[in-house]
């Protein structure tokens, strides 16, 4: 039992090193990405639409759902 | 008192190899992407020479906290450096007007993200006046901030946010604290939660992003709409006070990050949502002599008598260093959850000390953070020159 859950834990570790490995490789994916476009490409699947605002009273007002 | 072990330093080798590993993919990310301006690839080059010093000092000499610190500092610098004379340049002045609102041009930074995210899930819109995928509109700074979140976790706030070095930059300024945290209410250290409570059910309700309306401290350095009646007079009162108040002045006096540690609501929530970031700041309960000079010193408020004797700081430690370097027994380490803490003592070669917990973390950190501003400092530097040679920050 407790050799089974040394397994496991050393497993453990070793994932965890894994992980912080690959985080650091993707930091440079990440920026490399940032001016691939992929951004509007996964953003436009995204069901989010600009604000619209209006301008009441001098005072800027983004045009509430009710009122659309 | 036992002599000081650096827990985070490097032998030369391993220093010099790290180094040079993100002095390579620096100039990859930051020269590449300036290939065709060559006045802009020149500032890239001056401050990856900077950011190279930087690497090799915090590795080899393990002051994670100080030179880090120089890195945000002058990070914080740079974007205000470059964003106030940008705003001029495009639009005359600071000022946010009517028209740039009703065209959505205002640039949306990721204090924001908290209160327009539940507006965006259930009515399907922005409620900040910005487009979706320009240079500084929705979908970049959430993108932006995924990674951040990612890689950093809350170490965002010490390693990759442009305004949280403007605290630490005036919490540096004096040589030592005019005020005493000795006998701080550190229940006060609670205040972010409540308050990002308060403003995400606000703006839900008042479909507004009202903590840019009423609060940002950082408005006083970035854009601000022109007061034009009395109530934005208040308005304008409050940010600017909060700026001077928790930015400025009690930083000088006490030495530590008081805007990020008892103000700032996004760093409540990233405190929370970085959770899934795998890194962790943990004390050797055999090592430490609770001495408690770490919880005098930690920028954010994050290390409590409480804390260092469960062996661990707070949720919203932001990954600084700081601790690291003052601790005289070498007790506090960057760790991985699930991973045991390491023994100082043992060396470990070269492979070893390159596959250390605090080594990936903090070339992660700074690898990021250090893309992330180069195009502001670089800018900033550019301006600084236009300014000693033509008399103008404004470049155009
Ligand atoms: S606490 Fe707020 S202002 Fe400070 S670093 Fe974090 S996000 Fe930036
Ligand atoms: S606990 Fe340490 S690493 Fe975390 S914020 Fe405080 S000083 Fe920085």
């Amino acid at each position: 039992m407790a050799d089974i859950k040394g397994i496991f834990r050393r497993l453990g570790v070793k994932f965890m090193y894994l992980l912080a490995l690959t985080l650091v490789f993707l930091v440079p994916v990440f920026y490399m990405m940032f001016k691939s476009g992929i951004i509007e490409t996964i953003g436009k699947k995204i069901p989010i639409k600009e604000g619209t605002f209006v301008e009441a009273d001098g005072e800027i007002k983004i045009k509430r759902p009710e009122s659309r | 008192m036992p002599e000081k072990t650096l827990i985070n330093s490097h032998s030369r080798k391993t220093s010099v190899f790290l180094t040079a590993l993100m002095a390579f993919l620096l100039a990859f990310l930051i020269l590449g992407g300036n290939r065709d301006n060559p006045r802009m690839m020149a500032a890239g080059a001056v401050y990856l020479v900077f950011l190279t010093v930087i690497t090799y000092l915090i590795f080899r000499t393990g002051m994670v906290g100080k030179y880090r610190s120089i890195f945000f500092a002058t990070y914080a610098v740079g974007f205000s450096l470059s964003f106030i004379p940008m705003l001029i340049e495009t639009r005359g002045s600071m000022f946010l007007s009517g028209e740039e609102i009703l065209s959505l041009s205002a640039p949306l930074c990721h204090l924001t993200l908290p209160m327009i995210a539940i507006p965006a899930v259930v009515y399907g819109f922005l409620i900040f006046p910005t487009k979706l995928f320009s240079e500084m509109g929705f979908f970049p700074m959430l993108y932006l901030w995924l990674g951040a979140t990612l890689f950093l976790g809350r170490g965002w706030c010490s390693w990759g946010c442009f305004y949280g070095g403007v605290d630490e930059f005036f919490s540096k300024l004096l040589p030592k604290k005019i005020v005493s945290s000795k006998n701080f209410n550190y229940t006060l250290r609670f205040f972010p939660y409540a308050f990002l409570l308060v403003i995400v059910l606000w703006a839900f309700i008042a479909l507004e992003p009202v903590y840019c309306t009423w609060f940002c401290p950082f408005k006083a350095i970035t854009e601000f709409i022109k007061p034009t009646n009395w109530l934005m007079w208040v308005q304008t009162g409050i940010f600017v006070s909060i700026f001077l108040g928790l930015v400025v002045v009690l930083p000088l006096l006490m030495k530590r990050r008081t805007q990020c540690g008892l103000f700032c609501p996004f760093g409540a929530f990233q405190a929370v949502i970085g959770q899934v970031n795998p890194y962790r700041v943990k004390i050797d309960g055999e090592k430490c002599t609770k001495c408690n000079t770490c919880v005098q010193q930690c920028p954010t408020f994050s290390l409590t008598e409480e804390a260092v004797s469960k062996g661990k700081s707070c949720i919203s430690c932001t990954r600084c260093g700081k601790c690291m370097d003052v601790c005289p027994r070498g007790a506090i380490q960057y760790s991985l959850i699930g991973v045991p803490l390491r023994n100082s003592e043992k060396g470990g070669g070269f492979f070893g000390e390159v596959f250390r917990p605090d080594t990936l973390f903090i070339f992660g950190a700074l690898l990021f953070g250090g893309v992330l501003s180069s195009g502001m400092v670089s800018t900033s530097l550019l301006r600084i020159t236009n300014l000693a040679v033509n008399g103008s920050f404004l470049l155009k």
